[in-house]
């Protein structure tokens, strides 16, 4: 009787990104995290336009200025404005490691699925040379892809998805293997169901939970890539507003006492990561299911 | 169950299935030889210990996992010779409950959509238009459902009600045959009678063939019209509930049934103990695979494999102390 009642209660379909949302308010560290994302993800389309000049142009006589009225965050060794580079260079730090771990888990996923079902020599091989990936450190690996492709934003992007896709393919390999092994795939096999059907149907909603958790911490990482590989002068070039080519670049001043240069993008680097790490760790905490989520 | 062959549904001849020992070239011998027929509306039961093969043979008559040789006759066609989409057109033919519920429904699908798995592919491989809506309502009330758990997800429910979607699910793709592989065995013992009775409920209303897969003899003796004690991959004796569980032949089943345990304190209860354990399916024993454990083992029961001998009445038994008696 009390179950007929229990199941009477219409239950509403639960909007899930609304429900994470309010999860993430609830949570103040939690909420800076989302404020963080948000504002980066504004300034990725609003960046430039909110710029007070140029971000690209350089006042000559204007060069070395410390912070002041005009020139919030000073001006770098050629006369840019270190507040207008630093908006700008948004746009292309979070693109690229939003693309490119968007492009790591489109290759992963599949990728992972297939070596996970079908076990055989060769899906064993591919997952051998995947372990073989994921041993070289990623920065070292991702720095020499750029540079054997040379320095520009799609080649940063192609380093970041492949470096990084090696770690989906395994996870989602993993959760092939276990999903695979429960009896709900076996049911459905034994009702006639392709492979396709139980590849896309049922292992790959099961499995799927902890790579979105996983991706969204990895792109804090993948900002401090991208910012990496231009620090060391193997990315973009000047006087392409970048993060890591600002912070590099000011490195020389900053023995002779001008900080600004460098230290305002490093900020900005630092504050990014803070927030996707903290909007990938919500994640995680929120589709834990054995955490309460009110 | 009359023993005419016009009802029968199955017939198993010879089936064999070698695993390969991960990392060594050894070779274990999951099932050795099992033959038997299964008629249309009957139950049989599969006993045995852990280890036995029980479980191996339900998943090799569905061809879940491929049997290494034998034949396996469905309605004169033998699933050994099909070819992977003629199989699939016949899989709704033969469906399967799993042991625990919780893993044998999708976490992510409702109940609605797990039938939906099961019959949206049963109407396009056979090309016939299915009203899904109306089988869904049907085979809901069938297990006795009420109709508002359609939407409700595995996690929604308990583990009787899960069970009894796997059964829902098993029986939408109307099946002639359905392997239950201990159907009880994750569920409370007031839940297990209720499944139990449903599950004898809808042999009667739909004339399902079952194999019951257990170690419990009581539900075995409960449900079952035809028990199998299976040791070590093969059958040592087949006959019906009366013949196997009051007259056992062999003495494996002998020691099994003693092992009953009877309501009653005037009776006494001679339990019959076995030493060792079943041996290793890696290096078959060369006799009599149960000798080395056998109360009665002579010389001859080490030196040779006992056969199937039929005793009289259906009644099948594989021993040499009794064929020779």
């Amino acid at each position: 009787m009390a179950d007929k009642i229990a199941a009477g209660t219409t239950r509403k379909k639960k909007n899930e990104l609304l429900s994470f949302l309010r999860y993430m308010l609830r949570r103040p560290g939690y909420t800076v995290g989302l404020i963080i994302v948000a504002t980066s993800i504004f300034l990725i389309f609003f960046g430039t336009a909110l710029a007070p000049y140029p971000p690209e142009m350089s006042f000559s006589g204007l060069e070395r200025q410390p912070p002041n009225a005009a020139h919030i965050f000073g001006t770098d060794s050629v006369g840019m404005d270190v507040f207008s580079r630093v908006l700008a260079g948004t746009k292309i730090d979070v693109t690229i490691a939003l693309v490119g771990t968007f492009l790591s888990v489109v290759i992963g996923i599949p990728l992972g699925l297939v070596i996970g079902y079908y076990k055989n020599f060769i899906s064993e091989l591919i997952a051998r040379a995947l372990d073989l990936i994921q041993s070289i450190p990623v920065f070292v690996l991702a720095m020499v892809l750029v540079a054997v492709r040379g320095g520009g934003i799609i080649n940063i992007i192609m380093a970041i998805a492949f470096v990084n896709a090696p770690i989906y393919a395994r996870m989602m390999r993993g959760q092939t293997l276990e999903q695979k092994g429960k009896s709900y795939v076996e049911a459905s096999r034994c009702a006639g169901n392709s492979d396709a059907v139980i590849i896309f149907k049922h292992i790959l909603p099961n499995g799927l939970t902890p790579i979105f958790a996983q991706a969204t911490v990895n792109l804090g990482m993948a900002i401090m890539l991208s910012a990496g590989i231009s620090f060391i002068g193997a990315g973009v070039k000047s006087p392409t507003a970048e993060w890591g080519l600002m912070v590099s670049m000011g490195t020389n001043e900053i023995i002779l006492g001008q900080w600004w240069t460098s230290f305002f993008p490093g900020v900005a680097i630092a504050i990014t990561v803070l927030g996707y790490s903290l909007l990938g760790d919500a994640l995680q905490h929120y589709l834990d299911p054995l955490e309460r989520k009110d | 169950m009359a023993s005419d062959n016009g009802n029968i549904v199955l017939e198993v001849k010879n089936l064999v299935k070698e695993f390969k020992a991960p990392g060594s070239k050894a070779v274990v011998h999951a099932i050795n030889d099992v033959s038997f027929e299964l008629h249309r509306g009957e139950t049989l039961g599969l006993i045995g210990e852990s280890g036995s093969g029980k479980t191996t043979v339900g998943r090799c008559i569905l061809r879940l996992i491929e049997p290494t040789s034998g034949s396996i006759m469905y309605k004169d066609m033998d699933l050994m010779k099909l070819s992977g989409k003629e199989l699939r057109k016949l899989r709704p033919d033969m469906q399967m409950v799993f042991q625990d519920p919780s893993n044998a429904l999708n976490p992510k699908m409702n109940v609605e959509n797990t039938l939906l798995d099961t019959l949206n592919i049963k109407a396009k491989l056979s090309g016939e238009k299915l009203d899904t809506d109306a089988i869904i309502k049907k085979v809901l009330d069938q297990v006795a459902m009420e109709e508002d758990y359609r939407l409700r997800y595995p996690a929604e429910m308990s583990g009787g009600y899960q069970q009894r979607v796997c059964i829902a699910r098993a029986i939408c793709a109307d099946p002639t045959l359905v392997v239950l592989d201990e159907p009880t065995s994750a569920l409370d013992l007031p839940v297990c009678a209720g499944i139990l009775d449903l599950l004898r409920r809808l042999q009667e209303e739909l004339g399902i063939a079952y194999i019951y897969i257990s170690h419990d003899l009581t539900t075995i003796k409960y449900i079952c019209h035809r028990v199998a004690v299976m040791y070590l991959g093969e059958f040592v004796e087949v006959g019906s509930i009366d013949q196997v569980f009051n007259t056992p032949m062999h003495p494996y089943s002998n020691a099994l049934m003693s092992s009953v345990m009877v309501p009653d304190p005037t009776k006494k209860a001679e339990v019959v103990t076995l030493e060792g354990e079943i041996p290793s399916p890696i290096n078959l024993p060369q006799g009599c695979f149960f000798a080395a454990r056998c109360p009665k083992a002579t010389e001859e029961c080490f030196k040779n494999h006992p056969q199937m001998v039929d005793m009289g009445g259906g009644h099948k038994v594989r021993c040499h102390r009794v064929t020779s008696e």
